[in-house]
């Protein structure tokens, strides 16, 4: 048998993680479908006719609606491509002005959420694992060679990684009660359920 | 060259001389077979021998295919077609192959449930898998989004562009949805685009995991070179469409070896206006020529090979 590679068998793993109700499918992993953002973007590309509009250009032939391209910023080709009726103009290109340190911040924040119990059962086992309990006499060891400025910063990273959890943690509780999504496992369960009945 | 097929066409269209394309898919096929292989081996080796590996050999045509195009597209925007780039274009041509059997292969009600899972895919990123060849599937699809940057707002777009004209082509397949009320020149009109977006958002899907930073002016050309692969590919499967009663642009209109030499025709005056002079673009108007040639050819023996006929053409 031909080991297999463990990119493969991560993400195989992550889809039998679905199944195996530990996570909430509920949420996205990856969302690749981009028709949402789409709609607020400057301008579309018909990638027939090779012409760039603005967004809702009344020239934009009908039979191009399936091949229309969202565009933020054309760059410098704004003038090879521009529609002479609408003639967008570089004025008007916006690149994603959102914030991308509070992106990753989210991302990682939705990661915790939507993989909270895989972690904590993990790192249970990681814990008590030969492995694990290496790596905290190593980390011990290191932590005491630190000087107390080293350590100061290690703890309010610490306390900051603390800090998040709890507050995921917390905000979970919050939406639960308020009716919005309650924690995977139960909603798998419930899942589970339904195709029983079915 | 096939000086007889159209005298409009012996103008100097074939750039790449013939025994050098030859060549080049010869060797090309060696490094694809190369790359798949030990996937295929590894996920779903039924597939190498079942009906003697048939199967196996027809999905490293596409790929090879792919590869070829890959080549060229990489070359238009002056970037080299290297052992990364040709595992792209492998993977992909592998993903399409899978892709269009659970669309083709296995009845009307598979195909709309594998919809229906691939667009959890794309919009949650979830899929189940239920065999091998899905196991296959996925794998090959996993990898191919980990080359690139699959959050690209372009590439994001491609691939829900091409999801959504495959499904518009599985729903048009045997019945177009609104036919007992549209005149039959706008029903041709909508199996045109369909088929032109299907093939067009593929290309453009290959031509972005390799070239990530490709013009804008360039992708409206080669979304048109993709389109005329789709018209070619349709009128080569013609006799089997019919068969299993599918619609396409190509089976329903009136003079199809007419209609695809002027779409023809019309491309390969788009590529040379619009593409740069390059080697690229030779290799690409070469590879359509050759492709042309050979589907004309197809269409004409699998006429007399009845329904059944699986002939894997290079």
């Amino acid at each position: 048998m031909i080991a297999m590679d463990p990119g493969d068998f991560a993400a195989l793993e992550l889809q039998r993680l679905v199944g195996s109700g530990l996570i909430d499918s509920d949420q996205a992993l990856l969302r690749i479908d981009y028709r949402r953002e789409a709609k607020n973007a400057p301008f579309q590309f018909d990638m027939v006719k090779g012409t760039l509009h603005r967004r809702g250009c009344p020239s934009i032939p009908g039979a191009s609606s399936a091949a229309l391209y969202a565009v933020w910023d054309p760059g410098l080709e704004l003038d090879l491509v521009a529609c002479s009726e609408c003639r967008p103009s570089a004025g008007e290109a916006q690149s994603m002005n959102q914030d991308k340190t509070l992106d990753v911040l989210y991302g990682f924040i939705s990661l915790v959420d939507q993989f909270g119990s895989v972690l904590k059962e993990r790192g249970q086992e990681y814990r008590s694992s030969a492995k694990g309990q290496k790596l905290a006499e190593d980390l011990n060891s290191m932590f005491s060679t630190l000087d107390q400025t080293q350590r100061d910063a290690l703890r309010v990273t610490l306390d900051s990684l603390d800090g998040l959890v709890k507050a995921i943690e917390s905000a979970k509780r919050a939406s639960s009660v308020n009716g919005t999504p309650a924690p995977a496992t139960a909603r798998n369960g419930d899942h589970r359920k339904e195709k029983e009945e079915l | 060259m096939n000086r007889k097929s159209s005298s409009r066409m012996d103008s100097p269209i074939v750039t790449v001389s013939t025994p050098d394309l030859d060549e080049l898919i010869h060797t090309q096929r060696k490094s694809v077979e190369k790359n798949l292989s030990g996937l295929v081996r590894r996920y779903h080796p039924a597939m190498l021998k079942t009906s003697d590996g048939l199967e196996y050999r027809k999905m490293v045509e596409l790929c090879n295919k792919m590869s070829l195009v890959g080549l060229a597209c990489s070359q238009i925007a002056g970037y080299p077609f290297d052992a990364r780039r040709l595992w792209i274009s492998s993977l992909f041509g592998a993903c399409c192959f899978l892709g269009d059997s659970f669309l083709d292969d296995f009845g009307d009600e598979a195909a709309r449930e594998y919809l229906g899972r691939y667009e959890l895919l794309i919009t949650r990123g979830w899929f189940e898998i239920r065999n091998e060849r899905e196991r296959l599937f996925y794998v090959i699809l996993s990898r191919l989004f980990a080359e690139r940057d699959v959050l690209d707002v372009m590439l994001r777009q491609a691939i829900v562009g091409l999801f959504l004209s495959q499904k518009r082509d599985v729903e048009m397949r045997t019945e177009l949805p609104e036919s007992r009320f549209v005149p039959r020149r706008r029903q041709l009109q909508l199996l045109r685009a369909c088929a032109r977006d299907r093939s067009g958002h593929a290309i453009t899907v290959l031509s972005l995991m390799l070239v990530p930073e490709l013009p804008l002016r360039y992708h409206s050309i080669i979304y048109a070179a993709g389109s005329l692969i789709m018209h070619i590919d349709d009128h080569g499967d013609c006799h089997f469409d019919r068969y299993y009663n599918r619609l396409t642009f190509m089976n329903q209109v009136k003079d199809p070896v007419r209609a695809l030499r002027t779409i023809f025709e019309r491309t390969i005056a788009r590529l040379k206006e619009g593409l740069p002079e390059s080697a690229g673009r030779d290799l690409l108007i070469s590879f359509l020529y050759r492709y042309y040639r050979t589907r004309l050819r197809k269409h004409r023996l699998e006429k007399s090979r009845g329904a059944w006929s699986w002939t894997v053409y290079e």
